[in-house]
C-alpha cells in the first residue's frame, strides 16, 4: 500500500523546471495574481466551514490546507498552467512544445520516465524567477514540514527539530520525488518547502497570525504576500541542482549551450540582482553540511559557471 | 534559528483584523482571478484509451467527459477536469460501453478538445460488455454488466472490473456468474 501510495503521489512532485530556457525572455510579474489566488482560495475555504466545525485556529488550518494541498497535482500549479492571467514561459501550446524539446531534461535516454512528466513553466514574482513546481512544494511539502513541526515541537530542541525537518525534505528529494525518479536533487525545492512551512506556521502562530477571528468567523489576512517567501534561491539557474551521472550527461550539454548567454547584459544584471538579495539560509547551510559530509555531490560542480568555466557570483 | 521563535506564540491568536493597506491594485487582481475561477461554462472533452484487456484482448476506446470549467481555462498544456463521462471500447473479442464519474489532469495539445495525454486520473464506471470470439468465457458470446474502476498515471492506465454475466440459456450452468477483469494500457 505504501509503495502504491508513493508511486501514485510521486510524479507531481518530481516535476522539473528550467529557468535557463527563460533567460532574456520577458515575463510579466505575477505577484498580485498569485496573492489573489491564495486570498480567494483560503477565504473561500474558511467561508465554507460548517458553523459546527471546531473553531480553534489549527482546525481552520487543517480545513484550509485541503484546498491548497492535494495528494497528486497541486491546485495552484494546475491553475497556473491553464490561467490566462499568470504570465509564464512557456505559454501556449506551440511554446510548450518547443520547451519540451529544448529544456534541460530534453536530452534523454531509453526509458526516461521523467520525460513523460510535463515540465513546469517559469514565472516571476518580485523580479525573481522560479518554476511553478516551487509553489507546489510550498503548499505541499511545506504542509508536511508543518505537520512534523506541530507533532514534535515539544519533544525536540529548536535546532534538532529544524534539522530533522530538513532531513525529511532531503529524504523526499532523494526518493522517487527526486533523484530516484528523475535523477535530480534540487536544493531550490528544499528552500520552497521551508518557506511553505513558514507560511503554514504563520497562519496561527507569531505576533500577527494570518488567520484572525471576526464576527465569529475566521478570516485570512490581506497581509499575505508571496514576496515575503520567494527568494533568488528558488531559481534553479541560480541555486543549482545536483544530477545523477546518467542525467548529467545530457544536462551538461544542454547547459553548455547557455554559456554565450551567461555574459549577456540581461543575465549579468539578473545574477547581480540575485547576488544582492541572496543571503545564506538555514536550508543552504544544511545542504553545505551534506556536501562536507560527502552525502551529497557539491551543487557548485553543476552550476552554469562551472560548466562554462567562469567565475561564480556569490552573495 | 529565527523561525522557531514563533513557537513562543503558539495558540495565541488575536481577534483583531489586519490593517488593510491601499489595495486598489490587489482588489483589481482579486476581481480578475475571481472571474477566472468562478465564471464557468459547460464544455466537453474527448477521452481515449488503448489497452490490453483480459476479456476483450486489444481494445481502443473513445468517449467524452462533460464538465463545468472556467471560461478562460486552456487545457492545451494541461488542466484538471472532473465530471460524468462515457466511453465505448471495441476490442478483438468484445465491445464495452461505460458511463461514470472521474477526474483527470491531462492535456489536449493542438486538438483543444481531445485529452490525449493523461497525467493523472481516476474514474469509476458502470459498464456493459458484449463478448465474442476466443475470450475464455462460456458461452463466448454473452453480455456482462458491472463496475469498473481505473487509474491513469503518467499516461499509463490500469483498470479492474467486476462484472456479472447476464446470460441465461442452454448450458448456463457452466457460465461463470462473476468475472473479474483487468486491463493495462494508455490513456483514460
Amino acid at each position: 500500500m505504501l509503495l502504491a501510495g508513493l508511486w501514485l503521489t510521486a510524479p507531481a512532485r518530481a516535476l522539473e523546471t528550467d529557468q535557463f530556457y527563460a533567460w532574456g525572455k520577458p515575463i510579466e510579474d505575477s505577484t498580485v495574481y498569485l496573492n489573489a489566488w491564495v486570498q480567494l482560495t483560503i477565504q473561500s475555504a474558511l467561508d465554507s466551514r460548517s458553523a459546527r466545525a471546531p473553531q480553534d485556529c489549527e482546525s481552520a488550518v487543517e480545513h484550509v490546507q485541503t484546498h491548497l494541498q492535494h495528494s497528486i497535482y497541486q491546485p495552484i500549479e494546475l491553475w497556473i498552467i491553464s490561467s490566462d492571467l499568470v504570465d509564464r514561459i512557456p505559454r501556449g501550446e506551440e511554446a510548450n512544445r518547443d520547451y519540451r524539446s529544448h529544456y534541460l531534461l530534453s536530452r534523454t535516454y531509453t526509458f526516461d520516465y521523467a520525460r513523460w512528466l510535463p515540465p513546469s513553466p517559469t514565472l516571476q514574482v518580485n523580479e525573481i524567477r522560479f518554476g511553478s513546481d516551487k509553489l507546489a512544494h510550498f503548499f505541499s511539502e511545506g504542509w508536511w514540514y508543518y505537520k512534523y513541526w506541530r507533532k514534535n515541537r515539544n519533544q525536540q530542541t529548536s535546532e534538532d527539530l529544524q534539522r530533522s525537518m530538513f532531513q525529511y525534505g532531503v529524504k523526499l528529494e532523494r526518493s522517487i520525488q527526486g533523484v530516484a525518479m528523475t535523477g535530480v536533487f534540487s536544493p531550490a525545492d528544499l528552500e520552497a518547502n521551508y518557506q511553505g512551512f513558514l507560511f503554514y506556521q504563520q497562519l496561527c502562530h507569531g505576533d500577527e497570525p494570518l488567520l484572525y477571528r471576526q464576527d465569529d468567523r475566521w478570516h485570512f489576512s490581506d497581509r499575505f504576500d508571496f514576496r515575503d517567501y520567494v527568494y533568488p534561491n528558488w531559481d534553479e539557474s541560480w541555486n543549482p541542482n545536483t544530477y545523477s551521472k546518467r542525467r548529467w550527461k545530457g544536462i551538461s550539454t544542454t547547459m553548455a549551450g547557455y554559456c554565450p548567454e551567461l555574459n549577456s547584459t540581461w543575465v549579468r544584471e539578473q545574477r547581480t540582482h540575485y547576488a544582492s538579495l541572496d543571503t545564506p539560509t538555514a536550508t543552504g547551510k544544511l545542504v553545505e553540511e551534506l556536501v562536507v559530509a560527502g552525502e551529497l555531490a557539491d551543487p557548485r560542480a553543476f552550476d552554469i559557471t562551472a560548466v562554462c568555466e567562469q567565475p561564480a557570483l556569490t552573495p | 534559528m529565527a523561525f522557531l521563535s514563533l513557537q513562543a506564540q503558539a495558540g495565541d491568536v488575536p481577534a483583531d483584523p489586519a490593517i488593510t493597506p491601499d489595495t486598489t491594485g490587489q482588489n483589481h487582481a482579486l476581481d480578475q482571478v475571481r472571474d477566472e475561477l468562478y465564471n464557468v461554462e459547460r464544455r466537453w472533452y474527448g477521452l481515449m484509451r488503448i489497452r490490453w484487456h483480459d476479456t476483450q484482448g486489444i481494445s481502443a476506446g473513445l468517449g467524452a467527459m462533460f464538465v463545468r470549467q472556467p471560461r478562460n481555462v486552456d487545457c492545451s498544456t494541461g488542466c484538471s477536469i472532473k465530471g460524468w463521462h462515457f466511453e465505448v471500447e471495441p476490442g478483438l473479442y468484445g465491445v464495452q460501453a461505460g458511463f461514470g464519474w472521474g477526474k483527470l489532469v491531462g492535456e489536449t495539445g493542438r486538438t483543444k478538445r481531445l485529452m490525449h495525454t493523461a497525467h493523472f486520473g481516476w474514474n469509476v464506471r458502470g459498464v456493459v460488455l458484449r463478448t465474442w470470439g476466443d475470450n475464455g468465457l462460456y458461452p463466448r458470446s454473452q453480455t456482462l454488466a458491472g463496475i469498473e474502476a481505473s487509474v491513469s498515471i503518467i499516461r499509463l492506465n490500469i483498470s479492474v472490473g467486476v462484472l456479472r454475466s447476464l446470460y441465461s440459456g442452454p448450458g448456463d450452468q457452466y457460465t461463470q456468474g462473476w468475472v473479474i477483469s483487468t486491463g493495462y494500457g494508455w490513456g483514460f
